[in-house]
């Protein structure tokens, strides 16, 4: 049987523009651990969270290229595990979401709660959050379906094409798992063919990046399907895709529906 | 260092910061006592000359692969398994 110890763990989200999303339950995780470890995507960041503690831990020295990404991120949750099995009240600090496209949090949590530790999640803003609002994009209208690059350009997947299709980690688009950090015109090429299935060249598709500091723009890039070889993609960049064609009726089902009627009065 | 950091936390939380425009954000700095190299990149919207003096090097976005499990893999996922436990309920 299994008990919960003294040592715990909490993933927080610092949200993706400086100053502007952190919420104050996360700020409390970070100001209240004994440890802080930081996995944000920014040096301008990370030195802000070394202002909330005395003790902060970067994670990117995990980071290496040509090595295995499901190493790096193993070996996250590894290093923060270790100071919970010591007792020690760890959190996990991450840019955006924390179970957003982020592996570590998930794992080091799961694998704490197996070991009868206390480990919480708390949200952040995400880039999928800030994309809303840039691009006035409700998901609500017609639907948004999200996927990585990579796992899109590698899987049959039935695209809905009435929706809107946002791609994530594009910059690593064709990764076949070499541990590259980056994508070229020829794997965007590929990409390019695949998104040809569903949608015409001269479609128009966005690029996309939240800011991170406060004094800068969103990325809002709009060209022509055709063109995203040539793009300049980077690490934090989404590839957004509008739909190309209006929401089909079915006429079955509105029949079976209208069919029903109104409630009778009672 | 500190004070563009905390500078940046502030315009962060600020709406009249970030709507301030260049006069009102240029008296804002001075204020704050923000090295001018630093001030200037703001003032500029160069990020990537500000990161260069606070934090220069290579800072990693990507934290999930998603190139997908083989099939092995796959059958032992967790999330996968639940997600097809519930789907056959």
């Amino acid at each position: 049987m299994t008990q919960t110890r003294q040592g715990t763990l909490a993933c927080v989200g610092l949200g993706i523009t400086l100053g502007s999303h952190l919420t104050p339950l996360a700020r409390s995780h970070i100001a209240s651990a004994d440890v802080v470890f930081a996995g944000v995507s920014d040096g301008v960041v990370e030195a802000w969270v070394r202002r909330m503690h005395h003790d902060v831990r970067s994670l990117q020295g995990f980071y290496a290229e040509g090595k295995p990404r499901g190493e790096t991120y193993r070996e996250m949750a590894d290093a923060m595990l270790a100071e919970v099995r010591l007792g020690q009240k760890v959190c996990g600090v991450f840019y955006g979401h924390p179970g957003v496209f982020a592996q570590a949090p998930h794992d080091a949590i799961a694998r704490a709660r197996a070991e009868g530790f206390t480990a919480i999640m708390e949200p952040g803003v995400s880039s999928e959050d800030c994309l809303y609002a840039d691009l006035g994009l409700d998901p609500g209208r017609v639907g948004c379906m999200h996927l990585g690059a990579t796992q899109f350009m590698l899987f049959r997947r039935t695209i809905d094409t009435s929706a809107w299709l946002v791609l994530w980690q594009v910059g690593l688009a064709g990764d076949l798992g070499e541990g590259r950090f980056d994508t070229d015109p020829e794997r965007l090429a590929i990409l390019t063919d695949v998104l040809r299935r569903d949608y015409p060249a001269d479609h128009g598709v966005i690029v996309y990046q939240a800011p991170t500091l406060p004094f800068e723009a969103a990325r809002m890039e709009h060209i022509l399907l055709s063109a995203l070889p040539g793009a300049a993609i980077g690490m934090a960049d989404t590839l957004v895709v509008p739909p190309c064609r209006r929401l089909a009726p079915d006429p079955a089902i509105r029949a079976r529906l209208a069919a029903l009627g109104m409630p009778s009065p009672t | 260092m500190s004070n563009v950091i905390d500078f940046l936390e502030r315009m962060g939380a600020s709406a009249g910061l970030r709507t301030a425009g260049a006069d009102g954000l240029a008296r804002e700095l001075t204020a704050a006592a923000v090295d001018d190299g630093l001030a200037q990149a703001i003032l500029a919207g160069d990020a990537l000359a500000l990161r260069e003096q606070i934090a220069p090097g290579v800072f990693y976005a990507i934290q999930m692969d998603d190139t997908p499990p083989d099939e092995h893999e796959e059958q032992d996922d967790e999330e996968t398994s639940v997600h097809m436990r519930l789907h056959r309920a």
